[in-house]
């Protein structure tokens, strides 16, 4: 005999809708949960990747190549020389679609006439950073630094009001150059950016690279090339890993070395896993709780047919097709709740919450984390398919016991229980 | 024989569907119970490691100097100040802070850092810094010219313990301000930024650097209790110095931390609430069936002259001790899930590391307050006999003829 | 001096588009301390009539007056109260609350009017000694037989002290020695306590026992004799 004999189906099928309201309301409680799961895990995931491209677009780029000793010592002892050149041989290594950026990144303080502050300098190509970070972007305020601009300087909104400035003075920048003399240099703030962390705009100022190298007597030289993949996938393991492998190939005899940012931000990336765990828990939990409304809605199902059971016995079908007939009403059950329940989350992912929700409201809390204003969902395939397998399996799996008690029912003792 | 016992009874009718019920009900008690003691717990140690690393639970500061901290802004004749709040029921430490943003160079390396003078004594009644030493030994009320340094910046100086680093700034009045000092201890918080950018040094040592003439940036003030905080301000701005000046509390001091403890608690809640309707779907079923297959009897009790809503008391009574149970399983099993997590603390695995980044402690320990174990459960049980009201709302329509002949 | 008065009554049930009558413009009287059987064959009315009575049911023409009261000028709560003072009811099975004992089903009647503890110990030991179940008071329904169910629901209904007991076929799951017990049981209580009771049945011994006999066919009366 086949599994899914067409008349087992039947039964199933029309022993579910015998108690209508019942099947229904069982049926909110699974859809409910799944929608719950999807969308719930859509959100998060959202956040999340709003969270990786924020650190991302924090200078980091997909794959970043630096002299290793950068890394421990940030200083200008440990640069790429000759950069502009390794970085056109490493673009010829990849796709067009890639991007490069070359960036000459020191500890350096800034000085108004009257105050002074920590900051990261950056020197960059500021025609090279459009779509690769955040700088790239347009300004909150002022004009975009120009290729032959010498003395122009950005600055992050948050340290621009932080020390009372405006667009147009004058700053010095102070650094120190490779014999660890301190060089200065004046230059004018041209505009001010904002960053989705707030630090990242306390900490940053940016200028020419050109006008950078000058001043600390390096031509040439930069500390860090940063690669930003277009497609999508970059979040994905293995497109990195891949292209850093063929980098470094490369790049070997250089001294240098290409990271992929799961590396180059072990922080976010531990937190990217742990996510799928966090949501696996909150897949088991939110079956939990419908699975005890399932086995108990069968188990109803199952002691008021007990008599059909007895009778069904007698006419001497096997227990085994007994326990069949209940797991397929199960399945069907499942199967109609994880296809409504996948509709409607697709339908509220996709047209519901398709311009994302505002978190503006937990501002300073969202800055700290690097969390996006707007968070949208985005739905994955893989969340998907752990939220229905979940459902499916511990279904079936909860299933069995009432599928297991109808088995129990011998024709006698259902003529007592009349 | 009362109506209590007679919903008893006939709950353990069907004793199969209503332990199932219970433990639906029990099931999200507990979770709901281990997972706010959870989020109670882990806000308060995040609170508390923040508050120990930098801001305390409450300072006073100078007009204008949170917004915009310049040397010049600072609070005179800090010790009167001292005196008045220490006056204060509920303090437990109050400490003295300076702070200047100086050059600070090793043997080769220059960077920027930020220099803060503390009272060494007080300090390590406040802050987690004393307690963080990696290498070395912490400041001690004896010391002149020495300093404890960040890890990171220790680094990027290559400074260690016993090594000298030449300071550059600009004095309380704008002067020059220079001096060398002793590298005594590294510390690590595990918090980058504040490792990348911190040095301290002795309050004394930074009067004379700076040329503070006894004015300090910062009094900074730590209570028995965190909930202290609010009521201890408020208290301090009623003195009579403190008045003129500013009183900051560390929701003020450290908006971010505030923000995300509601981000993540409103997030929490739409979660719990979710599970709360997907439970109540679970058992409105149980509910529906206690009615359903019972008609007949309720044919007979309305012939015999029971008014409906006696019946519908009956019900929800029944309902009721059902939810009850199950509440009190739940809130049992959950008070003992978290006393056990609080006992061991719940390390939160690969995630640490990011954490850390933000001041959190490795390893999380629930906490059990009235609140949390009380908040869980008391929604569950509005839910769960709404719940129990839609099908029992349904028994003043029956008609007994109707309910007789089914 | 009558008890009850049906008045014209007549009765309709709609199912769909077809309607039936039930009962068709019924007058009947029924005397305090009568002991009255309704018979007749399936689907005449008998039961129909008895629910009239009971006010567990309205009439669509007519009126029924309970001891001078028209019951269609009652309320539901009224009627409740009608029928947990003054009438007492007997079903063919499932009579009891499956979950109380014996005594409890009794007790919980008169908890229902608010008779006070001590009185109610002392009517349900009465009254279980007057229907022979003493030994039986603290078994559930489901460990008394079927005869035993039926003395337990006679006894509950006649431990309020009504004026009238409407029994609906209460003979009818009972061998006919255990009929004629519960019947005889019932006729004493009619005598000594001048209860009026009124049955709706099939059962030969039942017309046997009544004083008067009402004959229904298609929700009409064929015949009321006195005996
Ligand atoms: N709720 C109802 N809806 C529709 N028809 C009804 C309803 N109640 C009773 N009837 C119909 O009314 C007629 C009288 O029913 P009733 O129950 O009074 O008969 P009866 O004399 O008690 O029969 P029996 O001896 O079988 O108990 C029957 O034909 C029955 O089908
Ligand atoms: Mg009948």
């Amino acid at each position: 005999m086949r599994f899914f004999d067409l008349l087992s189906v039947q039964i199933s099928w029309r022993n579910l809708w015998r108690n209508p309201r019942r099947t229904t309301i069982i049926l909110t409680a699974i859809v409910v949960g799944i929608i719950s799961m999807i969308v719930l895990s859509a959100f998060g995931r959202g956040m999340m990747e709003g969270m990786v491209k924020n650190s991302i677009d924090n200078l980091v780029g997909h794959i970043k190549i630096q002299n290793p000793q950068y890394r421990i010592d940030p200083a200008i002892d440990n640069r790429i020389d000759q950069a502009e050149k390794i970085a056109a041989q490493i673009g010829e290594l990849l796709p067009d679609d890639v991007q490069l950026a070359t960036r000459l990144r020191l500890d350096g303080v800034l000085s108004t006439s009257r105050e002074h502050t920590g900051v990261m300098i950056v020197g960059i190509d500021p025609a090279a950073e459009k779509g690769v970070s955040f700088i790239g972007r347009p300004l909150y305020q002022g004009t975009p630094l120009q290729p032959e601009d010498a003395r122009g300087l950005l600055i992050g909104q948050g340290l621009l009001e932080r020390l009372g400035l405006e667009i147009g003075k004058k700053v010095v920048v102070l650094s120190q150059d490779a014999s660890g003399e301190g060089r200065s240099k004046a230059f004018r703030i041209r505009g001010s950016y904002r960053a989705e962390m707030r630090d990242t705009e306390k900490r940053y100022i940016f200028i020419n690279l050109k006008s950078f190298q000058d001043m600390l007597a390096a031509p040439g030289s930069a500390t860090e090339i940063s690669i930003s993949l277009r497609n999508a996938n970059a979040y994905q393991t293995g497109t990195v890993e891949d292209y850093v492998d063929r980098i470094n190939e490369r790049l070997d005899g250089l001294g240098l070395e290409a990271t992929g940012w799961r590396q180059l931000l072990p922080a976010i990336a531990a937190y990217i896993d742990m996510f799928d765990v966090y949501m696996l828990i909150w897949f088991v939990v939110v079956f939990v709780a419908m699975g005890f409304g399932l086995a108990n809605t069968v188990l109803m199902a199952v002691y008021e047919r007990m008599r059909e059971f007895g009778l069904q016995r007698a006419l001497g079908l096997r227990s085994s097709g007994i326990i069949k007939n209940v797991m397929i009403e199960v399945l069907f059950l499942l199967l109609i709740g994880m296809a409504l329940a996948d509709l409607c989350s697709f339908f509220l992912v996709k047209v519901v919450f398709r311009s994302g929700i505002d978190l503006g409201s937990f501002g300073a809390g969202i800055e700290m984390w690097g969390i996006s204003r707007i968070v949208y969902p985005v739905l994955s395939l893989s969340d998907i398919v752990m939220a229905n397998g979940v459902v499916v399996l511990l279904g079936l799996l909860v299933g069995l016991y009432p599928a297991l008690h109808a088995a129990r029912f011998t024709p006698i003792e259902t003529m007592r229980h009349l | 024989m009362n109506d209590l016992l007679l919903a008893w009874r006939n709950i353990w009718r069907n004793p199969r569907r209503s332990i199932l019920t219970i433990l639906a009900i029990a099931f999200a008690t507990a979770l709901l119970v281990f997972m706010l003691s959870f989020q109670f717990g882990a806000y308060d140690d995040m609170i508390d490691s923040s508050v120990r690393l930098s801001t305390g639970h409450v300072q006073i500061v100078a007009p204008g100097y949170h917004q915009r901290p310049e040397m010049r802004k600072v609070i005179d004749n800090p010790e009167e100040l001292l005196q008045e709040a220490t006056m204060l029921s509920n303090v437990d430490a109050v400490s003295l802070r300076s702070e200047a943003f100086v050059l600070a160079s090793g043997e080769k390396r220059s960077r920027g850092v930020m220099v803060t003078g503390v009272a060494p004594h007080h300090e390590s009644k406040i802050s987690s810094v004393p307690q963080q030493i990696k290498k070395g030994r912490y400041l001690t009320e004896g010391d002149g010219a020495a300093g404890v340094i960040g890890a990171l910046a220790a680094q990027h100086l290559q400074l260690d313990v016993g090594d000298e680093c030449v300071l550059l700034g600009s004095g309380r009045d704008g002067s020059i301000a220079a001096a060398v000092v002793e590298i005594v201890g590294i510390f690590k918080s595990g918090v980058d930024e504040f490792d990348r950018s911190i040095m301290q040094l002795p309050l004394a040592e930074f009067d004379t650097i700076f040329s503070m003439e006894g004015a300090v940036h910062r009094l900074i003030f730590t209570f028995a209790h965190l909930s202290d905080s609010q009521a201890g301000a408020a208290q301090l701005r009623q003195g009579e110095r403190a008045r003129k000046l500013q009183v900051l509390t560390w929701e003020e001091l450290t908006p971010g931390l505030k923000q995300s403890i509601e981000l993540d608690l409103i997030s929490g809640i739409i979660m719990y609430f979710i599970l709360v309707i997907v439970v109540a779907f679970s058992i409105l079923n149980t509910f529906f069936m206690a009615i359903f297959e019972r008609k007949k009897e309720f044919g007979v009790l309305m012939s015999i002259g029971m008014k409906p809503r006696r019946l519908v008391v009956l019900m929800l009574l029944e309902s009721f001790s059902m939810t009850t149970v199950g509440l009190v399983l739940g809130i049992l099993c959950g008070i003992i899930i978290t006393l056990v997590a609080a006992r061991y603390g719940i390390s939160m695995g690969d995630s640490a590391e990011f954490m850390a980044q933000y001041g959190m402690p490795e390893r999380l320990y629930p906490k059990l307050t009235l609140l949390s174990v009380t908040v869980g459960p008391l929604l569950i049980f509005v839910v769960t006999l709404l719940t129990a009201l839609i099908p029992v709302l349904r028994i003043p329509s029956l008609r007994p003829v109707e309910a007789l002949r089914s | 001096m009558e008890i009850i008065r049906v008045d014209s009554v007549s009765k309709v049930y709609h199912q769909g588009r077809v309607s039936f009558r039930a009962l068709d413009k019924v007058s009947l009287d029924f005397k305090k301390g009568e002991f009255v059987a309704l018979a007749g064959p399936s689907g005449s009315g008998k039961t129909t009539l008895l629910n009239l009575i009971g006010s567990l049911d309205v009439p669509d023409e007519g009126e029924v007056f309970f001891d001078q009261k028209n019951l269609s000028e009652l309320n539901d709560s009224e009627r409740a109260d009608l029928r947990l003072h003054r009438i007492g009811f007997v079903f063919q099975a499932y009579n009891l609350i499956p979950v109380l004992t014996a005594a409890e089903n009794i007790d919980y009647i008169l908890l229902l009017q608010k008779v006070d503890k001590f009185l109610r110990t002392r009517k349900v030991n009465d009254i279980l000694q007057e229907v022979g179940l003493t030994d039986k008071a603290s078994n559930r329904p489901d460990e008394l037989s079927g005869g035993q169910q039926q003395r337990v629901a006679v006894a509950r209904a006649i431990v309020t002290d009504p004026q009238v007991v409407l029994a609906d076929e209460p003979t009818a799951n009972l061998d006919s020695t255990t009929g004629r017990k519960l019947l005889e049981m019932m006729q004493q209580m009619n005598r000594t306590k001048k209860v009026t009771f009124i049955f709706a049945t099939h059962d030969p011994m039942v017309m046997d026992f009544a004083d008067r006999l009402v004959s229904l066919k298609d929700g009409r009366i064929v015949s009321d004799t006195a005996k």
